[in-house]
């Protein structure tokens, strides 16, 4: 604990079942009242500082491996970049499988989060510290975890037949994507389809977890200001035309367009953290992620829209809890499922033409793409032969920064009775960042 | 019963995520075992543990103190990935002015044995879930687990029909055949010399090897145990049969040869391997 002129600091650190380093600072008043809680990140690499002057080929091998969370979409962001700079026009297969890897990477790095490191709060939460992990929910309830787990596993195997590697794969490049599909895979990937049930199923232990949580749901206040995600007609999407902004008391929606989204992006150094906080134009605070891209919606006639609506009806529309974002990624995965079903079933993206070759040209490219946790921008600047004079990226995190500290302080002043942080008020402190930022590097 | 942890440096968290990946098999063996501290559980005061994984380079002060409380405290310890084992990706960073690293505080970017003794070494960037749960599990229940001293080229099903005699093609260049291995199309592929154990699942799904997995035995154990020289060698040896050729394409790639690796374990005490330079100093 520190003291100042200004009252009293309590940090918790390390902050667990959550990837990457960081710490929560509270900040106390003389009376000992909460003034102020902060997330801290302590650690982001800035891989994109290493590829300047490398070839640009190399930008998304590099850049995938900044955070494992995102890190196919990174690769995927920075392929499109490359390609805005060189005026390149990847063929339309290209673009199906490009968005059926990302469809599996979301459903699987979702999956991933939800059984580690969000599922305790909700399973266990009264238990001791030491039982709330996914090991001490495997031994009283181990149909659902192996459940979960076997999900999961479909997943990754799916990405691994398509992309090969699950993670950190070198599928996504600059002109398309590594090799294509024949029909052989397409038929193992129809394994998928027999994924529907257990998803179900998935979902409904997630709704009556939430029921019987009111403890963890009702801490904090509602979510107020922005949420916003790439849409196209309206809808998310990973690499649409636009962005669209809504707020959480309900106003109409306002889309903008890429340009228009990067050009009203103002970056903010903050003192106290290594990461930058980004906001967008008069959109502050704005949150990106899955519970704003649930909020965004799902077609309604989708299997996720109609569960989604379901959710609705009982939590209201938008989910304006932290607490929600479990559930939000519950529905992300039904539909990112959904969504590499239809791929899959569409005729033309067996052998088909998946990669355009083409020559490096000085310019300036930039993309903007959503990942699991949210959205996010490559810039890059090219020399003539394709060298990386300048490269930048903004984050989820960098973007969620400002609403992040906000419901932090709001739940921290709910919870937290005083200096002596006990088990429960940090768990629940831990969970608002897990909810609203799924990791830290 | 024994006692399991994990600890992370500076790292993507995507070792982490590749051993998330095995799923049940991994939940229902940690259940058998009491974990000490992790990022899985809501404990990670450094406490007593049989083994430790640890994954992500030492970038920093706090990543020091954590490495030597984690050496005091575990009888075993895998450092799993290459950042971990070389350095990896984010030991790129040691070339960078240190005012363009963020924040300032990550300054070294070495393995993890630079600074505590490790038992095991699982390479690869991330290594593949299953060989990473396999040497968890060899650990726990003491049994050694498969060594992959054979490299990617064994594991490729590409077939290596022609030898390459004409130029050397970057990938955005041309498309590669299907089958076919990616050096005699004339495209760098660093699976001649890299650790094996992948099922070379780049290379099966149109994507040259990179060399995530880091240097094969061979490469280690060689004369000059280095990356450069013994690809240098295969391709020579392989392809053109002139030396002049080869080495001009491979002083091009040679960002790309060295992404994963700085320095090895094996090698550790011998002098470091020809480091990669920036386009300014070519
Ligand atoms: S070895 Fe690769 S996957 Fe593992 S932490 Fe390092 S960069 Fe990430
Ligand atoms: S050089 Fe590459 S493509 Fe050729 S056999 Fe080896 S791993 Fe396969
Ligand atoms: S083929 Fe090469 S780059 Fe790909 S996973 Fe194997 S070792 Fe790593």
């Amino acid at each position: 604990m520190d003291e100042t002129e200004s009252g009293r600091t309590v940090r918790i650190y390390p902050l667990t079942r959550i990837p990457g380093r960081a710490d929560i600072q509270i900040l106390f008043s003389h009376n000992e009242e909460v003034e102020e809680a902060r997330f801290r990140v302590l650690k982001s690499r800035k891989l994109e500082n290493i590829v300047r002057g490398m070839p640009c080929s190399y930008a998304p091998l590099i850049l995938s491996r900044s955070c494992a969370s995102c890190g196919l979409m990174h690769a995927l962001a920075s392929s499109i970049a490359i390609e805005q700079a060189c005026g390149v026009q990847v063929p339309p297969a290209a673009k199906a499988l490009r968005e059926l890897v990302s469809s599996l990477f979301f459903a699987s790095t979702h999956i991933t989060n939800m059984l580690y490191f969000m599922l305790p709060d909700y399973a266990l939460p009264m238990s001791d510290s030491k039982v709330r992990n996914v090991f001490g929910i495997y031994n009283v309830e181990p149909e659902i975890i192996s459940r979960i787990a076997r999900v999961q596993s479909s997943f990754v195997k799916a990405i691994s037949k398509v992309a090969g590697k699950s993670i950190n794969s070198s599928f996504f490049i600059p002109g398309g994507v590594s090799t294509g599909v024949d029909e052989k895979l397409v038929s193992d990937l129809f394994l998928l389809e027999g994924l529907k049930e257990d998803l179900g199923e998935i979902l409904n232990f997630l709704r009556t977890l939430l029921k019987g949580c009111s403890s963890v749901m009702d801490a904090g206040r509602p979510l107020r200001g922005f949420y916003f995600g790439v849409t196209d007609d309206d809808y998310p999407s990973f690499c649409g035309d636009s962005l669209t902004f809504a707020s959480f008391s309900g106003e109409e929606k306002i889309t903008l367009d890429k340009s228009h989204f990067i050009s009203a992006i103002k970056n903010t150094q903050s003192e106290w953290t290594c990461a930058e906080s980004i906001s967008v134009g008069e959109y502050a605070p704005a949150l990106t992620g899955a519970l704003a891209r649930a909020n965004l919606g799902f077609d309604s006639a989708s299997f996720a829209g109609a569960e989604s609506s379901k959710c609705f009806e009982i939590w209201g529309h938008p989910f304006s809890r932290d607490s929600l974002s479990i559930l939000a990624k519950g529905l992300e995965v039904i539909r990112a499922w959904e969504r590499a079903i239809e791929i899959i079933k569409s005729e033309s993206i067996v052998g088909e033409e998946v990669f355009v070759p083409f020559s490096f040209s000085q310019g300036t490219g930039c993309s903007i793409v959503e990942s699991p946790a949210g959205v996010i921008v490559h810039e890059v600047a090219l020399d003539d032969e394709g060298f990386i004079r300048d490269y930048r990226i903004a984050t989820p995190l960098d973007f969620n920064y400002q609403m992040l500290n906000e419901c932090l302080s709001n739940v921290a002043r709910d919870v937290v009775s005083g200096i002596d942080i006990d088990d429960k008020e940090s768990m629940r402190l831990m969970l608002c960042v897990r909810a609203l930022n799924s990791c830290m590097v | 019963m024994m006692f399991v942890s994990t600890a992370e440096f500076t790292s993507c968290c995507g070792c982490l995520s590749s051993l998330l990946e095995v799923g049940e098999p991994l939940v229902s063996l940690l259940s058998e075992h009491s974990v000490s501290f992790s990022e899985l559980v809501d404990f990670q005061d450094i406490s007593p543990s049989d083994v430790t994984i640890v994954w992500g380079c030492i970038g920093d002060e706090e990543d020091e103190r954590i490495a030597n409380e984690v050496s005091r405290m575990s009888k075993k310890i895998i450092a799993a990935g290459s950042c971990a084992v070389y350095g990896g990706i984010s030991a790129r960073m040691q070339q960078l002015p240190s005012k363009e690293r963020v924040p300032s505080s990550l300054s070294r970017f070495e393995p993890v044995d630079a600074y505590i003794p490790v038992d095991l070494y699982v390479p690869g960037c991330p290594p593949p879930g299953r060989i990473l749960f396999e040497a968890l599990k060899g650990t726990l229940e003491d049994y050694t687990p498969i060594h992959y001293d054979y490299t990617v080229c064994s594991e490729c099903k590409r077939k290596c029909e022609k030898k390459h005699t004409g130029r050397w093609f970057k990938r955005n260049e041309r498309i590669p055949v299907e089958g076919i291995c990616f050096l005699d199309q004339g495209f760098l592929c660093m699976g001649p010399v890299t650790r094996g154990g992948c099922h070379a699942s780049c290379t099966s799904r149109g994507a040259a090897c990179i060399g995530c997995r880091g240097p094969s035995d061979t490469v280690l154990l060689s004369h000059l145990h280095s990356l450069y020289s013994d690809m240098l060698h295969y391709i020579s040896i392989s392809t053109t049969g002139k030396r002049a050729k080869p080495e001009k394409t491979l002083e091009e790639y040679i960002d790309l040869l060295y992404l994963f690796t700085l320095r090895d374990p094996v090698t550790k005490e011998r002098p470091r391997e020809r480091l990669p330079r920036t386009k300014e100093e070519k």
